[in-house]
């Protein structure tokens, strides 16, 4: 904080120049970013990882999630990779340059088309989250419709009224978080570790993999041109999920401290068992209401990133003018794919464990690789700046 | 313009003839009583006559300075020097008027307007010009403490109705020449004086562009009171949080240009508006910064969390006892459910019954006169809370959750941020009786995203937290000893961003 | 019957909030597409409302990837 407050900010004057029409500054401050990265890849995986992990890796849960965050990262700093080579446009406006304008445009459609679905069964997860924990006399549906018509209210505000909403949230959900580690310091103890690669280490890298691909990383691409251009954009892209991959790999570990990890590879979502294990004294006790909410902040910006991210694509596929026109339609659509989607919570929890890797994977991972190797081809080792201020979402 | 022809002119000038400005004048004020007119002749050098009169507005215009000028000066004495009747009129105005601010006018658009405000009016039969004398004496309001924005320690003067007197406080508070105040009129049928003081160098010239641009874009018949003005100028109508900060006090609207906003102060009115107008702004209090650093930082925090408390205690309090039981420690529990017992309504029912009731109590508090006022209070709260208890209309838990809003309330010393938050707490609650804890923390996550979507004149209404910025923490959720606070805040635009040399 | 009132209400309102700005513009083609989504997601949300057991996305893809599964 000493040197922030001794430089002359030359480059947050910059920013705070007042300018009605904001068509050259950025939406997105970097640290906004990284927050936003920071919560997106928190998102539902701090609650059904730490389950699905202790179960495939057993006690090595805590190597599979850190190779699952060192793969997250891998695949993080190459599609910054990608992301700067186009410094002004979203993943679907370059996969139409480098595809071509139809086929360019149909992969764009897939992908949007993915981030929609995946929004939905994000509305779905806290749903049932909420109704087979917390509340389960409330129906899902209501709980379902007040959230996406947060999230679409949200959405329409813009980027930038959203990422500064993660800023303002995150010193609050980071105190939670510490209360809600509270108990590891206790209990932790590294016999419970042992032995280290019991099973091989075959259900860890598996294990790795599938978490991997339950942050979809990539579609922060989407977002990624509306961010403060320069070298903070790639490192706060990094860090945030740097940042997320760390609390996630708390979380998981914490939970085969305290809970053990038979109960944690036995319950749908182990964090809300360990915040049930939090005791000071006598009078902190069962707060877990209250850390609720760390996983409805969490889930909620990244419904709202990925859900804005769904419609940003659409519009820049189908050419739509007005960002925010399509917002309340498509809102209003995911209530019935989320109800559809899943249709009990057991049928949830086996579709993510056995299928979300492999059917994410083309998208998440294979699309933009592919873009990517295509740019080097097309445009070789130099950056191609379009320098004009990309289609505004918001 | 062609006096010779008769018939009063409709057009806006005055004419050479004094009869028939003087109709003018008092046909179009229809005769008001307190329009005073008095007629004059004097005798010049050549035998030349002179006639004229003064008119002037009884209770604004101490107009017996001028006429004692007029009725004793000797026109005779300057001789060949007065050949006329506009040569008079100079004489008038060069040697005779000993006041401080004299116009010549051509208009009566413009003779009405300075007749209203105290000036005296000096009509010439044969010129074709009036000469408006500043002659006001103002009975009004004197300085007084304010009332609503009291301190224990600081200066005690408030702002009065009276727009010269307020510019002269400010004058008084910053004697720079760069405080730089420019008026204007609003209003088409009340003709309201407004100033808008800034520090020149300090203040950015986009900001202030911009408040000019939506004054002037102001079309109103009158203007009554500064809200008038704050209703057009706000960023957005439907907010409920205020992005216009208003205050009586001169020493906060000094030290405010000082960090480069700018100031609307209005005539009518002791509450003058700054802009732009951030969240934290409301938080503050003179007091802060006129006790101890650590005091300050510690009040500050204090009212932060009364903030909190005024908007979420009734909505928590519901959510927990009719989702959430185990949130609260056993024994709580056992009390509160058999207080909840004998009672009728749902925890969201009777929460609304006591809310509503106390906003009544509350409203009707500032209507009563004085000596009833204090014991009603006293009365309604605490009989009124223990009958209805006592009646099994309502759990005494209930009782106390209203009573810490309400005090909660008036922690937050600006009042429209009570009031916000006073209106914000009823969604709040509707949402945690239908959804629990869930309900209450979408409905909070749903208010920052409301509160971040603001922005004040362009700066976004949540810095210094929302756009993080750290310099700004020194005066937002603390208060650093000045010594330590050397710039200015980064929240606001200025071209001149150091305040003083940094000393540790 | 009250779920399709319910779902038309909910429409009217976007319509109302959404499309006074949008025929000022004559942005015919982004009112089509509106249009288009519209219709398809309240159709979606009045059969959800009748609890008509709609085709699950999911259940495709499990069917998608085990076909490619079982091909290798």
């Amino acid at each position: 904080m000493g040197s922030a407050v001794d430089r002359p900010d030359v480059l947050e004057e910059a920013e705070i120049k007042l300018n009605n029409s904001d068509d050259k500054k950025p939406l997105v401050s970097i640290r906004a970013f990284t927050i936003l990265t920071m919560f997106y890849t928190v998102g539902t995986s701090i609650l059904i990882t730490p389950g699905g992990l202790n179960l495939h890796a057993k006690q090595d849960a805590w190597i599979a999630c850190l190779f699952g965050i060192a793969l997250d990262l891998a695949l993080v700093w190459v599609f910054s990779v990608l992301g700067e080579r186009y410094p002004d446009l979203t993943i679907i406006q370059y996969s139409r340059v480098l595809l071509g304008r139809w086929l360019g445009g149909a992969a764009g459609l897939l992908f949007s088309a993915f981030c929609y679905l995946l929004a939905a069964l994000l509305v779905a997860d806290l749903g049932y989250f909420l109704t087979t924990q917390v509340m389960s006399d409330t129906p899902i549906e209501a709980l379902a419709v007040i959230f996406i018509a947060a999230v679409a209210y949200t959405a329409r505000q813009g980027m930038r009224v959203y990422s500064l909403t993660a800023e303002m949230l995150f010193p609050w959900v980071t105190l939670l978080l510490v209360i809600l580690l509270f108990p590891v310091f206790n209990k932790f103890d590294v016999q419970t570790l042992r032995p280290v690669f019991e099973f091989g280490y075959i259900p860890v890298a598996k294990g790795g993999a599938s978490f991997s691909m339950l942050q979809e990383v990539a579609v922060l691409l989407v977002l990624y041109p509306f961010v403060s251009k320069g070298k903070g954009r790639r490192n706060g892209y990094l860090a945030g999920t740097a940042i997320g991959g760390a609390v996630l790999f708390s979380v998981t570990a914490g939970s085969e401290f305290v809970l053990g990890v038979e109960l944690t590879a036995n319950h749908v979502y182990p964090s809300y068992a360990l915040a049930k294990n939090i005791r000071m004294g006598h009078m902190i006790e069962r707060v877990e209401g209250l850390l609720m909410f760390i996983w409805v902040c969490s889930v909620f910006i990244k419904t709202v990133v990925t859900f804005h991210a769904s419609v940003i694509g659409l519009n820049q596929t189908l050419g739509i003018r007005d960002s925010k026109l399509l917002i309340w339609p498509l809102a209003i659509g995911l209530f019935p794919v989320a109800m559809a989607s899943y249709t009990n919570i057991v049928f949830a929890v086996n579709f993510v464990d056995k299928y979300w890797a492999a059917y994410a994977f083309p998208f998440i991972v294979l699309f933009p690789l592919l873009l990517l190797c295509l740019s080097f081809i097309r445009h070789g080792r130099r950056s191609v700046g379009y320098d004009r201020p990309p289609g505004r979402p918001s | 313009m062609n006096s010779t022809t008769g018939g009063p002119s409709s057009s806006d000038s005055l004419s050479r003839s004094l009869k028939i400005n003087l109709d003018r004048i008092l046909q179009g004020t229809g005769n008001s009583f307190d329009i005073k007119n008095r007629s004059f002749h004097k005798r010049g050098a050549n035998g030349r006559k002179y006639a004229g009169a003064v008119l002037h507005a009884d209770g604004l215009a101490d107009a017996r300075p001028l006429l004692q000028a007029i009725m004793g000066c000797q026109p005779g004495d300057e001789g060949d020097n007065i050949r006329g009747e506009d040569d008079f009129m100079t004489y008038l105005r060069e040697s005779v008027l000993s006041d401080g601010s004299i116009e010549e006018l051509t208009s009566f658009k413009r003779m009405f307007a300075l007749l209203f405000s105290g000036y005296s009016i000096v009509l010439l039969d044969g010129v074709e010009k009036a000469l408006g004398v500043d002659t006001i004496r103002l009975n009004a309001r004197p300085v007084e403490e304010p009332n609503v924005q009291s301190v224990v320690r600081g200066p005690r003067e408030g702002f009065t109705e009276v727009l010269t007197w307020n510019t002269s406080m400010l004058r008084r508070k910053i004697k720079n020449p760069n405080l730089w105040i420019e008026s204007r009129v609003l209003g088409v049928q009340t003709g309201t004086m407004i100033a808008i003081a800034y520090v020149k160098g300090i203040v950015s010239e986009d900001v202030l562009k911009e408040v000019y641009a939506r004054l002037d874009k102001i079309d109103i018949d009158g203007i009554f009171e500064s809200n008038y003005i704050e209703e057009y100028i706000q960023d957005k109508q439907f907010t409920t949080f205020p992005t216009v900060f208003n205050t009586e006090r001169p020493d906060v609207v000094a030290a405010q240009l000082l960090e480069g906003r700018v100031a609307i102060l209005v005539d009518g009115t002791p509450f003058a508006l700054v802009v732009p107008a951030l969240f934290t702004q409301f938080f503050q209090s003179p007091e802060d910064y006129y006790q101890r650093s650590d005091f300050g930082t510690l009040i500050r925090m204090l009212r932060f969390l009364a903030f909190f408390l005024a908007i979420l205690t009734p909505s928590l309090y519901i959510a927990v006892t009719t989702f959430q039981h185990e949130l609260l420690p056993t024994t709580l529990l056992f009390n509160l459910a058999s207080q909840r017992e004998g009672v009728p309504f749902p925890a969201f029912l009777e929460a609304l019954i006591m809310e509503v009731t106390f906003e009544i109590l509350r409203e009707a508090s500032v209507r009563m006169p004085k000596t009833i006022g204090q014991s009603i209070s006293i009365v309604g709260t605490l009989v009124i809370g223990q009958a209805a208890v006592e009646a099994g209309l309502v759990t005494a838990g209930m009782v106390i959750v209203v009573s810490i809003t309400a005090i909660s309330n008036f922690v937050m010393p600006a009042f429209n941020m009570g009031i916000s938050a006073r209106i914000q707490r009823f969604s709040l609650m509707a949402l945690g009786a239908s959804f629990g804890l869930y309900g209450v923390f979408l409905g909070i996550i749903l208010l920052v995203v409301r509160l971040c979507s603001l922005k004040s004149f362009g700066v976004p209404y949540l810095s210094p937290f929302a756009p993080t910025r750290y310099g700004d923490q020194k005066d937002s959720l603390f208060r650093f000893p000045f010594p330590w606070m050397s710039r200015r805040p980064l929240s606001i635009p200025t071209p001149n961003r150091i305040r003083q040399r940094r000393i540790r | 019957m009250w779920g399709v009132v319910g779902v038309a209400m909910v429409a009217a309102v976007i319509v109302w909030f959404e499309v006074p700005r949008q025929w000022k513009q004559r942005s015919w083609r982004d009112l089509s597409v509106f249009g288009v989504i519209l219709v398809c997601a309240s159709v979606l949300l009045s059969l959800e409302s009748y609890q008509v057991k709609l085709p699950n996305p999911l259940a495709g893809i499990e069917w998608v990837l085990r076909s490619i599964g079982r091909m290798f």
